[in-house]
């Protein structure tokens, strides 16, 4: 995280600049064009206004000739119609553009996350970059987002600029008439005086504006944590398991109320450092700046004001230069604060650019495995050690197994013993440390990725559904087989639920989306779950915990479809239900990250090591004459 | 949409305006009484602002057009100059507008903040029914979202007021000025102004009129953004290859959306056009009327523009006024809605029940009670009788559904039965102070609600009285005492990294176990335990059950669980079925029974029998 007091250098901060604006507009091709013309138009229109209203001024303070009033008059009514033609579709096809840019941004950036290393996406800190750059762009509106408006004010400056400058240059230019008491204006001098005088009151201004402006990025992050706090503690989830606990536990007044209401917590409220910032030296510079603006205001008035008086320019011109001029100094001193807008957001924008550009390491493999009608894949992990980056401790030691083809394997062990780790690194989530993993006798890391996955179907304990249609979920793609689809929900035990269903695998999960979705139980939620690894047809399928949640009846279904489900594949299965231990061949016992045991049922508890200790644990309450304790 | 027409039906808000600005001047002068000082100094600057804006640059030209003297010119534009200088600069220190700046946002933040604490306090304490409500958690819903944001009634109704206020000032101020100018002018600008307010009105509410449709792609495409940064779905998608199809989705749902905006757009054209033939319309008739006054009656160039300018501001400020109207139309109904939530009656007793008895025994008794959840055709519970007493363990099993989780809830006072009584020590409990009577319990239930406070405060649930050493104690019984050593700030570390940054991410199990401290940190006369070992490994579970004696000890406790194995602690078993006891007693008699507990317990058993295999073809039957 770069200090946000620091400065980046103009060229950096345009090199991030340009970078963001090149990757905006590729995910949105249109917006920045439509834009330029939105701006471009809307600009013209206020001057071709200012000129118009100025000839008809002059007209009325001179000579008064009724044919030029009405070609004025008639000038003005058409030209407010046709640019107003012009600029309602110029928005339209601007805000067409602009209504997912705000999509736009969190795709690109949450995106990430679907294709970076996995072991990044569970890294607390790339979560923790990743969670300041949105609150910042949340919360304080810095980063991508701020762009588009910094872009939008910064050409409608430039366009200003271009425009009022081009209606002031006579004002330079006409001349007093010789002889008149205020000959002094036609000098050079004195129009360099001017300038100088507009240059030095124009600078008040910005000066002001970019000292409020840091002054409040440096109280962002006291921001942020304010509004992290109010948040977390001002809007509670209201579903009834919360409202449960707010209930039996007195939350409110224990402790909700409490950290609302922080001492020095939240810095927006009156007494809060945002506040004092504004009553001090923020309200200061404020009112500096208002003082800049008339300032400047004062000197334009007198000199055009002097030059009408001696003479030089009528009473319309008089309109035009005190227009064009405060224009051209507004947008001037507007188009430096932006500016250093830009710059300021350069640093959001770094941070945001360092979460985007976190290289992939891992999926680098090119060999391609080999298609087995026959599913004879053979994984070995020899002597594998792995440690979670940013952790000390090992979580795998020295594990060497190999998977016997056909097999079915359990998997048990307490809570934090490796087993969960060990799934992981099956399915290459992680690279270990040390030792390596081999398929068919080669190092994983050699074969290109998707290849590896495509041998393993896994339903995980937290495995996640999307509240979309049935069938959908089970491909995993818009792209669905229904007869496999049908085939795989049905081996998977949802087949009598599946036959209730009008709409069939076009079913929504869930009301979310669609009013007519179904509402699934744990159990059947499971079941989908299965289905979906099935019909990615994998010749391994790893279950992990599929029972806690469930009642005995439903854990003894899910345990006798077991060899349904599995049919040829080699199977393993991680529970804390050893039952489940009883109908796999082979059962590995993690303790302390190792393998402390392998074996079969019979063999392990004759060896009367960890598996017996874990299985009496459980199996003592189940003997045949269970007696009181 | 024929659907929609239907469904739109002109939503009465059930407070009127008055109520509802009562309501927030009495908040206001409650809590932060300055911001209706800033309110007054906001409208005042605002309005000396236009005034002194408005005349500068015509009085100056009229100086000029008059030949005045150099000196004349310059008093004259210092005097207007300046002016505005005061008004815009006090305007700029005080805050002007919606957003957050100037010295009246934290008042105006604070006071906020203020009323959301209201309404989380009533959301808090309100009777537990009122959480199933759908209808009442829609308006807790709305309540809520009034106070989310600068611009949500809660503060934004400040910015609205403000607006009103300006613009009825200067309306009327500009209304003076164009009947004296000519009344012609005057009637065809307020003509042309309603049409014009009328029509622009119509177009922008295609929204409102498309509400149903937007809001269904809005959640879609909300859906699908927040979709990716989720770590919940980070294996699965790398496991089964589900970025192209979330990657389809989601351009899909993008797609939808913008052709939607387009159709909204393409329909704001014609308010874009009509306002564009009333601007002409409005524009024309001002310039006739005032070019014709200066040439028939010599009127100045400097008048002109005062005028003609005058016409123009009158027109924004008429509009100005139908909208803030609007828009304080909108504020209320969003306020009608905290009162509506804020004022429903309660069905439970609270500060004026009867206080709970202390120290007696407990008992607990059901008489007949049934009750079925809103929205559902099922009683859940059905003719319930039950007595538990005083210092009893009682372990209540069942399949998925049977409703023990909703006996749990009957009893531990969250909900009231649709019939029969729950009685404590032969009064019905609907008579007691019900917060106090939660705190007869420690319960866990299966979900919960952790907020990213410390460990010490999330075992005492306070922030201000902890004991330390009862926090260790308890840990240490729930067998998470060394876990918590190990961290380095240990019972202080904060949990979760919402808030603070540094926090930790406690493992399912963990998160169990730090569940159970709560409870027995508590302390309460009665345990509840409903499924506290789904997520423990067989050790944890055996060492739970271990210490549940020594942890029930001298109270009453019951306990829901699908591994039997928890049932032979207790003292009864209830088998619930279809809302009713269906067998009760002892795990000895229930076996003996032969029944279904029996059969589940075969179940689950006959895996960790010595004889298992030997007779597989014996399939469990229900």
């Amino acid at each position: 995280m770069s200090d946000k007091s620091d400065k980046m250098s103009w060229g950096e901060a345009l090199r991030f600049n340009l970078r963001a604006i090149k990757l905006l507009n590729s995910q949105n091709r249109l917006m920045f064009p439509y834009m330029v013309f939105k701006a471009l138009f809307q600009t013209a229109f206020s001057y071709v206004s200012l000129f118009v209203t100025a000839r008809l001024i002059g007209e009325l303070a001179g000579e008064r000739r009724a044919e030029k009033l009405i070609f004025w008059t008639v000038f003005q009514l058409l030209s407010t119609a046709v640019f107003a033609m012009i600029n309602g579709v110029m928005r339209h096809a601007y805000e067409v553009r602009a209504v997912n840019f705000p999509y736009n941004i969190r795709r690109i950036e949450d995106g990430k996350y679907l294709s970076m290393d996995y072991s990044d996406v569970e890294d607390q800190r790339v979560r923790d970059l990743r969670d300041q750059t949105r609150q910042n762009g949340n919360w304080t509106g810095w980063g991508f987002l701020r762009i588009q408006r910094e872009f939008e004010r910064l050409l409608s400056s430039v366009f200003n600029i271009l425009g009022a400058a081009a209606m002031s240059v006579g004002l330079f230019l006409s001349r007093v008439p010789e002889g008149s008491p205020y000959g002094f204006l036609n000098s050079p001098l004195t129009a360099l005086g001017f300038l100088a005088l507009t240059v030095l009151c124009a600078g008040i201004t910005p000066c002001f504006n970019i000292k409020m402006m840091e002054g409040n990025a440096a109280l962002s992050d006291k921001v942020r944590f304010g509004n992290r706090l109010f948040s977390h503690f001002g809007f509670l989830k209201q579903d009834p398991d919360s409202m449960v606990d707010y209930r039996m536990y007195g939350q409110n007044e224990g402790f909700i109320k409490y950290y609302n209401w922080l001492p020095g917590g939240n810095p927006w409220y009156s007494k809060g450092p945002f506040a004092q910032f504004e009553r001090r030296i923020g309200g200061l510079m404020k009112i500096g700046a208002v003082f800049g603006e008339k300032l400047l205001l004062c000197v334009i008035y007198l000199f055009v004001c002097l030059k009408a008086l001696g003479g030089a320019f009528g009473l319309g011109e008089v309109t035009q230069y005190v227009g064009a001029v405060t224009k051209f100094i507004s947008a001037f001193t507007q188009s430096i604060t932006i500016l250093n807008n830009f710059r300021i957001n350069a640093k959001f924008l770094k941070d945001i650019f360092a979460f985007l550009d976190i290289p992939n390491k891992m999926y680098q493999g090119t060999l391609t495995t080999e298609k087995r009608r026959d599913r004879k894949y053979s994984v070995e992990f020899k002597d594998v050690s792995f440690k979670y980056p940013n952790s000390d401790r090992w979580t795998l030691r020295h594990v060497s197994v190999k998977f016997q083809v056909g097999t079915k394997l359990a998997v048990v062990g307490e809570n934090g013993s490796g087993k969960s780790t060990f799934i992981k690194l099956l399915c290459r989530l992680y690279d270990p440390q040390e030792g390596e993993i081999l398929l068919n006798g080669v190092n994983i890391q050699k074969y290109r990725y998707d290849e590896y996955i495509a041998i393993f179907s896994v339903v995980f304990q937290d495995f996640w559904l999307m509240p979309h249609k049935l069938g959908q979920n089970v491909a995993g793609s818009c792209d669905v087989d229904e007869k496999r689809a049908v085939k795989c929900l049905e081996d998977a035990g949802f087949g009598e639920r599946l036959k209730e269903l009008p709409d069939g695998l076009e079913t929504w999960l869930g009301k979310d989306f669609d009013e007519d979705g179904i509402v699934t139980s744990g159990g059947e939620r499971q079941e989908i779950a299965i289905a979906r690894a099935l019909y990615k047809d994998a010749p391994f399928i790893v279950l992990d915990e599929p029972t806690a949640s469930l009642d005995p009846i439903a854990e003894a279904e899910i345990y006798q479809n077991f060899d349904n489900i599995v049919g040829d594949r080699t199977a393993i299965y991680i529970s804390h239900r050893l039952s489940s231990c009883r109908f796999c061949r082979e059962i590995l016992v993690f303790a302390d990250g190792r393998i402390v045991e392998q074996g079969t049922h019979d063999s392990l508890i004759a060896a009367g090591g960890k598996y017996k200790e874990l299985w009496e644990a459980q199996a003592k309450y189940y003997e045949k004459k269970t007696g009181n304790q | 949409m024929k659907k929609e027409n239907e469904k739109k039906g002109k939503e009465k808000p059930q407070y009127g305006m008055v109520k509802c600005l009562c309501y927030f001047f009495s908040r206001a002068k409650k809590y932060r009484p300055e911001t209706l000082v800033l309110l007054f100094l906001q409208i005042l600057f605002n309005v000396s602002s236009a005034v002194f804006g408005f005349y500068m640059s015509p009085m100056i030209l009229s100086c000029l057009e008059n030949h005045s003297t150099a000196q004349e010119l310059l008093l004259t534009a210092a005097f207007f100059i300046g002016g505005c200088f005061v008004s815009d600069a006090m305007l700029r220190y005080i805050g002007n507008g919606a957003g957050v700046s100037g010295v009246k946002s934290g008042y105006q933040i604070e006071l906020r903040a203020k009323i959301l604490q209201e309404l989380i306090d009533k959301l808090t304490s309100t009777s537990y029914c009122h959480c199933l409500d759908n209808q009442y958690l829609r308006a807790a819903d709305r309540a809520i979202d009034a106070c989310s944001g600068n611009s949500q009634a809660a503060e934004g109704t400040w910015n609205t007021l403000q607006n009103l206020a300006v613009n009825i000032v200067m309306f009327g101020f500009f209304t003076a000025m164009l009947t004296h100018i000519h009344p012609l002018i005057f009637a065809v600008t307020v003509v042309l102004s309603l049409t014009d307010f009328a029509v622009s009105g119509y177009v922008s509410r295609y929204n409102y009129r498309h509400r149903e449709e937007r809001s269904h792609i809005d959640r879609q495409a909300n859906y699908l953004r927040w979709l990716p940064g989720q770590l919940s779905i980070a294996k699965d998608v790398r496991l089964f290859g589900l970025t192209s199809w979330i990657n389809r989705l989601t351009d899909k749902a993008f797609a939808t959306r913008q052709a939607y905006a387009r159709r909204e757009h393409t329909f704001y054209l014609i308010g874009t056009f009509s306002s564009m033939l009333i601007e002409a319309l409005r524009n024309g008739a001002a310039l006739f009327v005032l070019l014709k006054m200066c040439i028939e009656n010599g009127m100045g160039a400097a008048q002109f523009m005062l005028y003609f300018s005058a016409v123009n501001s009158f027109n924004g400020r008429f509009n100005g006024i139908l909208n803030s109207l609007l828009d304080l139309k909108n504020k209320c109904l969003e306020l009608s809605c905290m009162l509506e939530f804020l004022n429903r009656p309660e069905p439970y007793r609270f500060g004026e029940g009867m206080p709970v008895p202390a120290d007696s025994p407990h008992e607990i008794r059901l008489e007949n009670v049934s009750y079925r959840y809103p929205e559902s055709d099922r009683k859940i519970i059905d003719r319930l009788t039950l007595t538990i007493r005083p210092g009893e363990k009682v372990a209540v099993v069942g399949l998925n559904g049977a409703g023990k989780t909703t006996l749990m809830k009957l009893i531990t006072g969250l909900l009231d039965p649709d019939e029969g009584r729950v009685l404590l020590n032969g009064t019905d409990i609907r008579k007691f102070n019900r917060t106090e009577y939660y705190t007869l319990f420690s319960a866990v239930f299966q979900h919960f609600n952790l907020f990213d406070i410390t460990i010490a405060e999330t075992v005492a649930q306070s922030a201000t009285d902890i004991d330390a050493a009862r926090v260790t104690d308890c840990l240490e019984k729930a067998g998470l005492a060394k876990t918590i050593q190990d961290l380095p700030k240990g019972i202080d570390t904060h949990l979760g990294r919402e808030v603070y940054l540094d926090g930790v991410v406690l493992s399912g199990g963990q998160t169990q176990r730090l569940i159970l401290a709560r409870a027995l940190y508590k302390n309460g006369a009665i345990l509840v335990l409903d499924e506290p070992t789904a997520a423990l490994d067989p050790l944890a579970e055996r060492d739970l059950y271990e210490k549940y004696n020594a942890m029930s000890e001298g109270r009453t406790s019951l306990f829901i669980s699908h591994r039997l194995a928890s049932t032979q602690f207790c003292d009864r078993i209830l088998y619930l079925k279809d809302g009713q006891i269906a067998e009760e007693g002892s795990h000895e008699n229930l076996l003996k029974l032969g029944k279904e507990y029996a059969h589940l317990f075969q179940v689950q058993a006959r895996y960790y029998q010595e004889d298992y295999g030997k007779n597989l073809t014996c399939v469990p039957e229900i």
